[in-house]
């Protein structure tokens, strides 16, 4: 809500934003990134969530309140001035490796693992081939306020370990960082979602990026490095830091872009996880989502579609719980959870004909839930959707399809999206292997978001002369 | 001897301005203060005590109900949030409180 505050005081009327303890230091620096410094917040003591009423308003009453009517008539404190920071060519530290992974976690530079020291001739020679304007900017971090330079990202990766030919990766993903769409203020949320890219495209494996064992594990230098520059990026770009704007209560660990089974895909003829977002299998491209959680469904068993589809089904039904409050409440119509199926069965559809939209079909009639439960899930067990909405009221309100309401009985059941094309499917991991991996996204928490890969060297520093 | 580096700053300049914050106001006496709710953390029950306590303080305090605005969170905010300036402007408000922060 500070971004409402943000707007209110953009157009000249004061405001004051009520924040439950311990969200200071993300208010604050959503401020700070929006050019406002120090706005009014009233706090409450402890979490709502966790008061019964009457201590809740009494502890408002007594604390709360007067913070806003301060916040509103006190005195116009003074704006705070920024301490002057380093440029980007100023060195900031100098010593060997010790002194320099010293400096960078003292200053919350770095994800805890040790860095490649980020010389400006390290940086340099990164960029060196690819004709990119350094100074060039793809936009700004909306957390931060910060540039989302090619030198900062080329910095960052030199850091990670990744190589030059990673850079139009990492630029795609800059990109998609840089789109409203994506929501990357949200990055720091309390529920600790972190983004999962998906590499799609011809040049995936000359990259270097794993799709077969071990898909979604450190090791492979490709989906590792650029994995964690995206780690190092929101840190030092965005200030997701848990001194900043970054609230997860728990978080995840820093995810591996995970590559798709491109042979298998063409094998079967069925589209890339891309295509879902308007690019072909011939296309370079990058796809990310923030993830909640995942379930591996194992050792699935059977040699047809129809045995198999009921134990993915439920996978999926497994890591839809406060999430289902993008169906309706905190996002709309974006629960849109991930299914990664290994390559061996993808092929036992495609072998008895099914299409991935067959597939999809499947899966969207067989993973359902009691209403009660998906009613509990998003209003009395959470408190993210207001109102303690019934499914058949969202219904006739027509902010969701009849299918949520077939039935006034409250144990029927009820999909976990809205329709069959909200089910991602991917195709990763060992081929020989009949496992599958579901992960819940986050909804406008980090929306999926797709960019192409241009791997054109850019033509920023060439001299044009005379328009030619 | 071990190899020694000079490196650089793995951050980059904020490209937003610093902006002045809106003049507070003198009292609340008189005042049209708009509640702004992103419909979560139980604003339901504390913007109606907070409107009997304003009230109860500054008696010609008039509220704009959160109810005015919308969700101000979630898949549509950016247009919401986009348009609240002239919103505000165009319902004469004077302040806004906003909430929950959670």
């Amino acid at each position: 809500m500070l971004r409402a505050s943000i707007a209110a005081e953009a157009a000249g009327i004061p405001s004051v934003s009520i924040i439950c303890e311990g969200f200071d230091g993300q208010a604050s620096a959503t401020g700070r990134g929006h050019g406002f410094d120090g706005l009014p917040l009233a706090v409450t003591i402890g979490h709502v969530d966790s008061q019964s009423t009457e201590i809740m308003i009494k502890n408002f009453v007594n604390s709360t309140v007067a913070q806003v009517i301060e916040g509103l008539c006190g005195a116009d404190a003074d704006d705070a001035v920024e301490n002057e920071e380093p440029t980007a060519l100023d060195v900031v530290v100098s010593g060997d490796i010790e002194t320099i992974n010293e400096h960078f976690i003292g200053h919350s530079w770095t994800d805890g693992h040790p860095i490649l020291p980020p010389t400006r001739g390290r940086v340099e020679a990164f960029l060196t081939n690819s004709g990119h304007d350094p100074w060039k900017t793809l936009g700004v971090a909306a957390s931060s306020g910060r540039d989302l330079t090619i030198w900062s990202i080329a910095v960052n990766a030199v850091m990670a370990g990744c190589r030059p030919e990673h850079l139009p990766v990492l630029i795609a993903i800059s990109e998609v960082l840089a789109d409203p769409g994506y929501g990357a203020e949200h990055s720091g949320n309390t529920t600790g979602a972190d983004a999962l890219i998906v590499v799609n495209g011809p040049n995936a494996t000359n990259l270097g990026f794993n799709h077969g064992v071990g898909a979604m594990r450190e090791g492979t230098h490709a989906n590792t490095s650029v994995g964690r520059w995206l780690r190092l990026y929101l840190r030092n770009v965005f200030e997701f830091t848990t001194d900043q704007h970054d609230k997860a209560t728990f978080g995840n660990s820093t995810r591996v872009v995970l590559a798709e089974d491109a042979d298998c895909l063409t094998e079967i003829g069925w589209p890339p996880l891309s295509a879902s977002f308007g690019y072909t299998a011939g296309d370079d491209t990058i796809t990310m989502a923030r993830m909640n959680s995942g379930t591996i469904i194992g050792s699935v068993f059977g040699s047809t579609p129809d045995e198999i589809i009921p134990y993915l089904a439920n996978g999926l039904t497994r890591v839809a719980a406060w999430d289902l409050t993008h169906v309706y409440g905190l996002g709309h119509d974006q629960f849109q959870p991930l299914l990664v199926i290994s390559p061996i069965l993808a092929r036992t559809f495609a072998s008895a004909g099914w299409s991935k939209g067959d597939v999809q079909e499947a899966l969207f009639a067989h993973a359902r839930i009691p209403a009660i439960t998906f009613e509990k899930m998003i209003g009395e067990w959470s408190n993210l959707t207001a109102g303690r909405r019934r499914l058949s009221n969202l219904v006739a309100e027509g902010v969701l399809p009849s299918v949520f309401a077939e039935t006034d009985d409250p144990d029927r059941l009820v999909p976990i999206v809205t329709g069959p094309e909200r089910l991602m499917i991917a195709v990763a991991g060992d081929p020989n292997r009949t496992n599958a991996y579901a992960l819940s996204n986050d909804g406008p928490h980090g929306w999926w978001t797709s960019k192409q890969i241009d791997h054109t060297p850019s033509s920023d520093l060439v001299c044009n002369i005379g328009g030619s | 001897m071990e190899p020694t580096y000079a490196v650089v700053w793995p951050r980059s300049p904020r490209g937003v301005q610093t902006r002045r914050k809106a003049d507070r106001l003198e009292t609340l006496e008189g005042a049209r203060v708009a509640f702004l709710w992103d419909y979560l953390f139980r604003g339901d029950v504390l913007f109606p005590v907070l409107e009997q306590e304003l009230k109860a303080s500054f008696p010609g305090t008039e509220i704009v109900g959160y109810e005015e605005f919308g969700n101000l969170h979630g898949a549509d905010e950016k247009e919401r949030v986009g348009r609240l300036g002239d919103e505000l402007h165009r319902r004469h408000v004077d302040a806004v409180v906003s909430g929950m922060g959670c």
